[in-house]
């Protein structure tokens, strides 16, 4: 009976007969929302660009969120009186770390080492460099990661946290997410940094890219990469450069380190039509609710 | 960083080029155009280039970029009479002085913005705001030669810039706004830094304030500049960066005869530093191939003087440029020149095989499982305070991490627990619909150390253990996790309605109904069931 359709007629009649079922109205919304969980939509940024890391095969590292001064500054050759190491835009601890083997480092910032730079002069204090700190950027997990590992080839990347003491306001938060990627190959050059950018960008969804000189206190040479954006423009979207000389040497890094990073919440802000980043990490649970998991962003 | 206010007309005239050429050019140079007005531009140069940091600068470096005029530019120095002496009761406080005489100003109204501009960018970029470097200006015809600058009892007086009374220099440190501004770098210092002329009256007293004797008005012509502090070069550097601006206007540079413990000087010392640079190193670095006259010709756009020499290429720095410590920073300056735009980009060819974190590919696992239950992802602030961490919690304070000079009472510490966060999230929630059900995966900083946490949470009227019981259950099944569950001590939680999660031997986690009391401290009015597990590592 099933398989010949017969049971069809003589069934729907009994079911209207016994229960008295009447056809629904399908077309008609229902009264009461289900509510799936959802992975966040910022997470799924980083989601996205994580795999974009690693099909460009990167390697994922990460790190402890205390640093002592000395990987978060002294070894990215941050003069030890640099504004940035200012109590008014880091946050300190009270306790001193454990440092490495610092005499290179010290030697480096003090008279430029054996790589014909001239360093900072003055004296470098190895008890400023113990200090420790919520880390001010990612880089400090780079930094020491190249110098765990100083033989060529190495691509790494991280999407991590970042601290800085700034007041909140919609577009400033004391913590925020950095990508980091670094290369360090035997005869990698500034062309290549700047091919790299121009296909993590395109992955992004940012076809078009510019390049405009920069400064950052750790690379030499250094860019900052320019994006355009419909009804925006040109968007400044990250930085990059080659660790310089005086960055590496002391941890006998011999080849060039290309790298760049950028700040997601940035990329959050550009792609989800974000006015406020608090939005971000003090959740509107109705925002969550709405925001849809296919959102055509980037 | 330091934003410098560009007039079109004359920036024009110092340029020799027209507005929409200059500002279309200029950040290729490095520089951020913040504004674009009817009459001028704003922008914003680095903290590498404090030589730009007057529209002279800009002038000087643009007409290199743009090829109108290349190569290393000249300043002729006049031999001249002042002198000045430094004595050494001013060692200690502030040892290091270099100073010059700029005749045959005029001072229309953009060149007097510009110079007030630059001091105070000069502060801020090299000077590390006047505690290595502090710039005094001073019209000359005021005052008479040959000055002297000593370490002074801080009674003496004088009538500093902006007041009309003599003041002690103890008194302008109370009083002055520049002395509240800036005396701190004063602290601890028996005798002040002071500049006196020949009938000691005083031209300034530095860092803080000059002397109302040598303000500059708009019929000051010639200009007596000291730069003082306590780093000789970059001392030496701001001079070099003030004159020459200067004198790319209509200004002359004389010599000043510094005398001192360690002999005489002749200053300012404008002589440029050479250096040899290799053209294969710098095609090496920047992936070019230039040939050295090509790069020669790069730099001399940068207004280096540059000239090749086989495959080496001989460099004269410009004295005014403050970053060149190395030879990539000169490598630097060749791309700039050759142009970021004219890179023909190519990937590098590193071969190598990307490969995830653990405890990134573990957080998925955890996510699909969270997300299979009808949980939202949250991703709260890892700073709190000891507040909403251990007091709104019940739980004793035990292995924080504060951080020092915290910017709000909300953010004193990093969180060692993630659980309040979504309580807290709940609260700012309340308006929508419920129940919900949320949860958070991240640090968390114990004992300081970095630790991999879970936190989730279920609110509506009919939360109960069961529920939150069997979330547990499904994670750790799912996650392959083997634990044991005992009796809970934990405050957060309800009493006979609380469990501890136990790994290998040692708490890791608990679980249960919320205490009503912590319900209240988040002003919450339903029910709500809660888990947190520290994971990593397992």
């Amino acid at each position: 009976m099933i398989k010949n359709g017969k049971w069809e007629e003589p069934y729907l009649l009994y079911k209207k007969e016994r229960f008295s079922i009447k056809p629904y109205d399908v077309t008609r919304p229902t009264e009461e929302r289900t509510y799936p969980g959802k992975v966040h939509p910022y997470q799924r940024l980083i989601r996205k660009m994580r795999e974009i890391m690693l099909e460009m095969g990167f390697t994922e590292i990460r790190g402890e969120i205390i640093q002592s001064s000395f990987w978060n500054f002294d070894a990215l050759f941050q003069p030890q009186d640099h504004p940035a190491r200012e109590m008014q835009d880091t946050f300190y601890l009270d306790t001193k770390a454990e440092i490495p083997d610092y005499a290179k480092v010290k030697d480096m910032h003090e008279s430029g080492g054996d790589v014909g730079s001239a360093g900072w002069g003055g004296s470098w204090d190895p008890e400023v460099a113990r200090r420790e700190v919520l880390r001010t950027h990612t880089t400090a997990i780079s930094i020491k990661y190249l110098a765990d590992r100083p033989d060529p080839p190495v691509k790494a990347f991280s999407i991590d946290r970042a601290y800085r003491r700034e007041a909140i306001d919609p577009t400033h938060t004391p913590e925020f997410e950095q990508l980091e990627g670094v290369i360090m190959d035997e005869g990698v050059t500034f062309r290549n940094l700047l091919g790299v950018l121009e296909q993590f960008y395109a992955k992004m969804g940012f076809e078009e890219v510019r390049f405009r000189p920069a400064y950052f206190p750790y690379t030499e040479p250094s860019v900052e990469p320019e994006v355009y954006i419909e009804g925006l423009g040109w968007v400044e979207l990250g930085g990059a450069g080659i660790f310089r000389r005086e960055v590496t040497a002391p941890f006998g890094i011999r080849y060039p380190v290309l790298a760049w990073g950028l700040g997601v919440s940035r990329v959050a802000m550009l792609t989800l039509g974000l006015k406020d980043l608090r939005e971000l990490y003090q959740s509107d649970i109705g925002w969550l609710r709405e925001t849809p998991v296919s959102l055509r962003t980037i | 960083m330091p934003v410098i206010r560009l007039y079109y007309d004359d920036l024009e005239e110092l340029v020799g080029a027209d507005r929409d050429l200059i500002l279309e050019r200029l950040p290729m140079i490095g520089a951020d155009i913040e504004r674009l007005e009817k009459d001028y531009a704003d922008v914003e140069f680095f903290p590498d280039r404090p030589d730009l940091y007057s529209p002279e600068g800009v002038g000087r470096a643009m007409r290199g970029f743009l090829g109108i005029r290349t190569g290393l530019p000249r300043y002729e120095i006049s031999p001249g009479k002042i002198e000045i002496e430094i004595d050494p009761s001013v060692k200690e406080v502030r040892p290091y002085l270099s100073s010059a005489v700029v005749r045959n100003l005029e001072f229309n109204n953009p060149a007097i913005e510009s110079l007030m501009a630059l001091q105070e960018a000069l502060h801020w970029g090299l000077g590390r705001n006047r505690r290595k470097v502090a710039i005094g200006v001073h019209d000359i015809s005021r005052v008479v030669p040959p000055f002297r600058y000593l370490g002074e009892d801080p009674d003496k007086e004088f009538v500093p810039l902006d007041f009309t009374e003599s003041l002690s220099m103890r008194d302008i440190l109370k009083e002055h706004p520049k002395g509240m501004g800036y005396g701190h770098i004063l602290e601890g210092f028996d005798r002040y830094p002071l500049i006196v002329d020949a009938n000691d009256d005083v031209l300034s007293f530095p860092p803080i304030i000059n002397g109302e004797l040598t303000r500059v008005r708009d019929d000051t012509r010639d200009l007596f500049i000291d730069v003082t502090g306590t780093d000789r070069l970059a001392v030496k550097r701001a001079l070099n960066i003030v004159v020459t601006s200067l004198a790319e206007r209509s200004g002359r540079i004389e010599g000043v005869r510094i005398r001192s413990e360690e002999g005489e000087t002749i200053s300012p010392d404008l002589s440029p530093a050479r250096w040899t640079i290799d053209a294969h190193e710098a095609n090496d670095l920047i992936g070019t191939s230039l040939a050295p006259g090509e790069m020669a010709g790069c730099l001399e756009k940068m207004r280096f003087g540059a000239r090749a020499d086989g495959s080496k290429i001989e460099v004269a720095v410009p004295a005014y440029r403050a970053d060149i410590m190395h030879s990539w920073d000169i490598f630097e300056d060749v791309a700039i020149g050759y142009g970021y735009e004219n890179f023909v980009l190519e990937m590098p060819r590193t071969v190598t095989i990307g490969e995830p974190h653990p405890v990134e590919a573990r957080k998925a696992d955890i996510r699909e499982v969270m997300v299979g239950l009808g949980y939202l992802e949250t991703m709260p602030f890892t700073l709190t305070s000891e507040r909403v961490n251990f007091e709104y919690m019940r739980r004793p304070a035990r292995g924080e991490t504060m951080v020092l000079h915290p910017i709000s009472e909300l953010h004193t510490m990093v969180r060692t627990s993630i659980l309040p966060s979504l309580l807290e999230i709940f609260s700012i929630n309340q308006h929508h619909p419920l129940p919900q059900r949320i949860f958070a995966l991240g640090d968390v900083l114990v004992e300081k150390k970095t630790r991999q946490n879970l936190a989730a949470a279920s609110i509506h009227s009919g939360a109960d253990f069961a529920e939150i019981r069997s979330v547990v259950e499904v994670l750790f099944e799912e996650l392959s996790m083997k634990t044991e569950i005992n009796i809970s001590e934990d405050g957060a939680f309800l009493e006979g309605r609380r469990a501890d999660l136990i790994i290998e031997g040692e708490k890791r986690g608990s679980f249960g109904e919320v205490a009503p009391e912590v319900l209240l401290n988040f002003g919450l009015e339903q029910p709500a069931v809660a888990m947190e597990i520290e994971w990593d590592g397992v």
